[in-house]
């Protein structure tokens, strides 16, 4: 005859925890773990949505695809400068704004309120209108310069290879740094004002009150939201696409938009997912980096 | 073992409400099987311009056949570039409509994915297919398979602002030597004779005709039933292929078009022409629509055939537009029935009277009459798949245009790119 064992109680909580998460395990595994095994697969295959008959095993093939592009080292420098002088011009602005926006004066609450638009606009809409405004033929800001003597000619921010790529990112400055701001305004208010009322009293400047008092206290969010931005910064599609789709002559493809490329218009899949797999691996990399300079940060705090 | 029943419950709610977001669209929920039988609904998806008397007719046309068919129908508004996204993933996904608005540079891309249906059976059967040419119905064949009916045919032509032309002193130019010659417009009138599409499927569409204007084919069908670029195995067209990236380049040195149009696709090019930033430009019919939008800049319009080298011959791009059935459609039967719908005489002359493929449909319009006069001189694209190789010509344009390659190494390496594109995609001669 069978004895049903019976379980502690530890074992049923666990076993109930088990039965709670198991729709979420599920919803995972089929909406992330699945799409990520699939691509890493693919990357070693070759998988081509019209020529049918690649297909098998491609070892390496995909990864010596991407590297030999001929667009693949202009893409890796755009991504890398798009990524570092977006979040750097970012974090200067966010900064700034938030310690302006620290201080006492009449109509804080409308600057704060206004200050937060840029993010609040679709990035669909911000990326048209900078379109229209930059545009060399009808666009105001050309209009300016030019009715202002400080340029000859109109100037093609987004359609010249030596402007196109500064322009994009000061758009994408324009529209993200408010998230700085707000975060940095949150983190300064919870500053003890004492610190600086005493660093005064030593004799401290403004700056050397800033650098050596206020700054330390936000080095825990600085790098939340350096290395958040970071990554969303490198997988960017749609700001880009939406503005110069990656031209004029591929001076703003980045690799997620070179990934696009090979999927959408080559119909190569294969090189796609490599590419990919080649982000994705660097963006863990990163993601590990961040991983350990956090728990640093929090064992130093404690 | 209160809390046990509590979380067998949650697990089940979850789970099941999960399950809900995630069901089809194909089954209606709440309706009998009998009423499920009866209502046949057709997903559509179309291209065209919100607001348009296209769109408008298009919208009363679907109502009046929703009336007399009771097949209804969901209809989807995108953008060309949005729907062939759309559709790759739609197709990938195996979740496609039943019948969309198609490009032609679509057909041979759409039919070596496997995701059209092969109409031909359907086709013969169809009482009204004799409004349409032998020619029109061959922009719809594909291995001797009808993939599409036709819903707009139109071909390019050179369009004119007669009053900028009569200010200017000159006459239409008819050579591309008459094109050059106006060196001097732009400082003379404040605006550029005339501009260029450099990206986007336009900017493939008008090198493909002025390479015909020479004889010259992207991809030439070989022997083998497959397709090859043939200009590097060929001193002549080496040559005249060069001709053609030199006379793109000598447009943007004599200033005859603006340096900045190198970013252009049609939306710049066809917008500065409707609103007078241009005197003249090679676009379609379309433009008819703009006389209402643009009435004032948009009256003295007057069109011509597209300027050709002395050397060389007329030609111009005639565009047949295809409504695709998808093969994964469920309602192949009354999507047909829907795209024929929209393929007749009532319907084209409601949405289409200038750009018709029915050869029943027209108008004493220049818009009509005019541009029909050019359709014998009209090429095609090869029924190849074009993503990669459309792209290459746009990166043949800007190597010229943007990064100072001289014309005969743009054009040897548009031969290259155009062959590595169809060894890609298995279309390759060898």
């Amino acid at each position: 005859m069978k004895t049903i064992k019976k379980l502690t109680r530890e074992q049923r909580m666990k076993r109930t925890a088990l039965f709670m998460l198991a729709p979420a395990i599920v919803f995972l595994a089929l909406l992330i773990a699945f799409p990520l095994g699939k691509v890493v697969h693919d990357a070693f295959s070759h998988v081509h949505l019209i020529n049918k008959s690649m297909s098998g095993f491609a070892g390496v093939e995909n990864f010596k695809t991407i590297v030999s592009d001929e667009h693949f080292g202009q893409a890796v420098k755009n991504t890398i400068s798009w990524t570092v002088f977006s979040v750097l011009g970012e974090y200067v602005l966010g900064m700034i704004t938030a310690v302006l926006l620290n201080q006492k004066f009449k109509g804080r609450a409308i600057f704060r309120t206004c200050i937060f638009i840029p993010w609040l606009v679709p990035i669909i809409v911000a990326g048209m209108t900078w379109d229209w405004i930059l545009n060399p033929e009808f666009g105001i800001i050309n209009y300016a310069l030019t009715s202002l003597n400080i340029i000859d000619a109109p100037i093609n921010f987004l359609g010249d290879s030596r402007y196109a790529m500064a322009t994009v990112i000061f758009v994408n400055i324009w529209r993200s740094f408010p998230y700085y701001t707000i975060s940095f305004l949150s983190a300064l208010q919870s500053v003890p004002g004492e610190l600086s009322e005493a660093a005064a009293i030593d004799g401290a400047g403004i700056f050397k009150r800033f650098f050596c008092v206020t700054l330390p206290q936000l080095r825990s969010v600085s790098l939340v939201i350096v290395f958040i931005h970071i990554i969303w910064t490198a997988v960017n599609f749609d700001f880009i696409w939406v503005m110069t789709e990656g031209g004029p002559n591929y001076a703003t493809e980045t690799l997620p938009i070179m990934i696009y490329r090979y999927s959408m218009k080559k119909f190569d899949v294969g090189a796609a997912s490599a590419l990919s797999t080649m982000m994705f691996t660097i963006m863990v990399i990163l993601f590990t980096v961040y991983y350990h300079k956090r728990s640093k940060l929090s064992d130093e705090m404690a | 073992m209160k809390k046990k029943w509590i979380a067998v419950l949650l697990t089940l709610a979850m789970t099941g409400s999960m399950a809900a977001c995630g069901s089809g669209s194909g089954a209606k929920s709440g309706s009998g099987d009998k009423d499920e039988a009866k209502e046949q609904t057709v997903e559509l998806w179309t291209c065209w311009t919100d607001g348009a008397d296209t769109a408008k007719a298009g919208e009363e046309q679907i109502k009046k056949f929703e009336e007399q068919t009771g097949i209804k129908v969901n209809q989807t508004n995108f953008t060309y570039d949005m729907l062939h996204e759309k559709i790759l993933t739609a197709a990938a996904g195996g979740n496609v409509p039943d019948l969309i608005w198609g490009l032609p540079e679509y057909i041979g891309e759409f039919y070596n994915m496997g995701i059209l249906e092969d109409l031909t059976e359907r086709f013969n059967d169809w009482e009204d297919k004799d409004a349409l040419s032998e020619a029109v119905v061959k922009a719809m064949t594909i291995d001797d398979k009808i993939v599409g009916i036709p819903y707009e045919m139109t071909v390019r032509a050179y369009l004119t602002h007669t009053e900028d032309l009569k200010a200017a002193g000159i006459e239409v130019p008819k050579t591309w030597e008459d094109l050059l010659s106006n060196g001097g417009y732009y400082e003379k009138n404040g605006k550029y004779l005339t501009e260029l599409a450099c990206t986007g499927v336009r900017s493939a569409q008008e090198l493909l005709v002025y390479l015909a204007q020479y004889d010259l084919e992207i991809a030439s069908a070989q022997d083998d039933g497959k397709y090859k670029n043939t200009w590097k195995d060929n001193d002549e067209e080496m040559e005249k292929a060069t001709k053609v990236f030199q006379m793109y380049q000598d447009l943007v040195d004599k200033k005859i078009i603006d340096e900045n149009c190198k970013n252009w696709g049609w939306e710049e090019t066809d917008e500065n022409f409707a609103t007078g930033i241009t005197s003249t430009y090679v676009t379609g019919n379309w433009l008819a629509e703009r006389e209402t939008s643009n009435p004032d800049t948009m009256e003295d319009v007057a069109v011509s055939a597209i300027p050709y080298p002395s050397d060389g011959h007329q030609a111009t791009y005639m565009e047949c537009k295809p409504l695709f059935i998808l093969a994964d459609s469920k309602n192949k039967d009354a999507a047909f029935e829907l795209a024929t719908d929209m393929c007749s005489k009532e319907w084209q002359e409601a949405g289409f009277p200038d750009r018709s493929p029915r050869s029943d449909v027209s108008t004493d319009s220049k818009w009509s009459k005019d541009f029909q006069a050019l359709a014998d001189t009209g090429v095609t694209f090869p029924p190849v798949t074009l993503g990669g190789i459309t792209q290459a010509m746009q990166d043949a344009i800007a190597k010229v245009l943007q990064e100072g390659e001289t014309p005969e190494a743009a054009a040897e390496w548009l031969s290259d790119a155009v062959n590595a594109s169809l060894s890609d995609s298995g279309e390759l001669s060898e």
